[in-house]
């Protein structure tokens, strides 16, 4: 038992491999996942947009791009982005990180449109009809009125999938960052070869929590605030907002 | 184009021949409805008699199976028609009122102008807290939708729909959501409406409204229009069994 603690929990190498993983991982965990989010959320929407079409023809592509991408496991996405450029000799960046992103954002846009094509789908259809019988166009619409809502209706499953994706950002370990540019998982994962002992893992998984947890609170903050909106005094909301649920 | 003697003798809004099927069932049967500029046409019939269909064809919020819609003698189901343009001077006011709740009452009257008419913010808002003066609520400029009561929301929606400048006006059943005391103040603002000579199809439950406004009255019975007279006429003398039975129902 003692054993397993010191291979697992050895606070001297914990607290030793901290600082590389603040100075050097954290920030680049943290430019991998949200860069990846950021542009999976325009994917995302995009591809949403797709799919609530009355065309098939436009369905289909995005229907396919989903079920792609979030039927593949993301590890194996990652090896094919990475590995499919580079041997092919499509070296369409120099950086090795930007491939990690371009995987992270096909993984990510694929939950993410399914989350928003939920919350899109979920705002009342004379919200569209008095949109337009002012003389916007659908695409003016759906932008200026029905994305912010249902946007706002969907703030908890993109919460969830944000953080998945933040822990999915480890499998592009198997890329093989080198210093500089190893996010957390990589480098812990580094260490352990070095000593032997698997506790720098547990010094990246509590950075994994450190990073969630928080946002977690703040995302949740943010959404009772935008759902309560500016506190005025007759303030009551009539319609509990249904939440579509989903993420992984 | 251009003749005048043509212009004012063209119908502001003409329905002709218009069939609607949702599926297999036929909820519009052949309805022919001419509505000159300036006429005040109520469109009174039991629920399920296809009298929000109609309606809602003259904007396409719903695409006829058959028949033409004509705004100014613009043909609306034609393939070449720029809708968005035609339904900035069609407004259009809902049972629901449809505002935006994620918009201030001021940006709810403003984003028309804004997004659509490509005015200026602060010209957009000018014209945008002078409709909502018109409707009695300058002061409730920022409260947001939910911070309404149902009669300040549908005014507000009038609102909206007035800043665009349409030259005719759609009222689907506008009351009909509403608590009996805060009807009133909103069949003000119609009757305000129609007194500065606004064109206005009218959907609604409200006799007294019809009769004291309309300058017509269109009864619509199982997707057809049965009567299509003057109110005195139609109330005091409704010729047909169906309108008899209806007017006992609702009277």
């Amino acid at each position: 038992m003692e054993q397993i603690t010191r291979l697992l929990f050895d606070p001297e190498i914990i607290l030793g491999t901290l600082p590389t993983l603040l100075a050097e991982g954290l920030l680049n965990t943290l430019y991998l996942s949200f860069s990846g989010f950021g542009l999976g959320f325009l994917v995302g929407l995009v591809l949403a947009l797709m799919g609530i079409s009355k065309r098939w023809w436009v369905r289909l592509p995005a229907k396919v791009w989903i079920d792609l991408f979030r039927g593949l496991p993301a590890i194996l996405v990652i090896i094919y982005v990475y590995f499919g450029f580079t041997l092919s000799g499509a070296r369409i960046f120099e950086q090795r990180s930007s491939y990690a992103i371009l995987a992270l954002t096909l993984i990510a846009s694929a939950y993410i449109a399914e989350i928003l094509r939920a919350g899109i789908q979920s705002i009342d259809k004379g919200q569209m009809e008095a949109a337009r019988s002012i003389g916007m166009g659908y695409l003016q619409a759906m932008w200026l009125v029905i994305i912010p809502q249902g946007i706002r209706r969907v703030l908890p499953p993109l919460t969830n999938e944000l953080i998945a994706l933040i822990k999915d950002s480890s499998l592009v370990f198997v890329i093989g960052m080198s210093v500089g540019d190893r996010e957390l998982f990589r480098i812990g994962q580094q260490i352990v070869q070095e000593q032997g002992n698997l506790s720098a893992l547990t010094a990246a998984g509590i950075m994994y929590v450190a990073i969630t947890v928080p946002l977690t609170r703040v995302i949740n903050w943010m959404d009772t605030r935008l759902r309560e909106g500016k506190p005025l005094p007759d303030d009551e909301l009539p319609q509990a907002a249904q939440r579509p649920t989903g993420g992984r | 184009m251009g003749e005048a003697a043509a212009a004012s003798a063209t119908p502001r809004v003409a329905l002709r021949g218009l069939r609607k099927s949702f599926g297999t069932t036929e909820v519009l049967k052949g309805v022919d409805l001419e509505v000159a500029a300036g006429e005040v046409v109520c469109v009174i019939g039991a629920s399920g008699s296809g009298k929000s269909t109609l309606l809602r064809c003259i904007n396409l919020l719903e695409e006829p199976t058959e028949g033409r819609v004509e705004v100014d003698g613009v043909d609306l189901t034609a393939r070449a028609t720029n809708i968005d343009a035609i339904r900035t001077r069609v407004g259009m006011v809902f049972q629901q009122f449809n505002l935006f709740p994620h918009m201030s009452a001021l940006r709810n009257v403003a984003i028309g102008l804004r997004k659509v008419k490509r005015m200026s913010r602060a010209e957009a808002e000018r014209v945008a807290r002078e409709r909502l003066a018109e409707v009695g609520l300058a002061e409730k400029a920022a409260h947001r939708p939910a911070q309404l009561s149902g009669g300040q929301q549908q005014r507000v929606a009038i609102a909206r729909a007035l800043a665009m400048d349409p030259d005719v006006m759609l009222f689907d059943e506008v009351t009909s959501a509403l608590d009996p005391e805060l009807v009133k103040g909103v069949l003000a603002v119609m009757t305000d409406l129609a007194e500065r000579g606004m064109t206005m199809v009218v959907v609604t439950h409200e006799m007294g409204f019809a009769r004291e406004v309309a300058d017509r009255v269109v009864f619509v019975d199982d997707g057809q229009i049965v009567e299509d007279r003057p109110p005195a006429e139609l109330f005091g003398d409704p010729r047909s069994p169906r309108l008899r039975a209806f007017l006992e129902q609702v009277l």
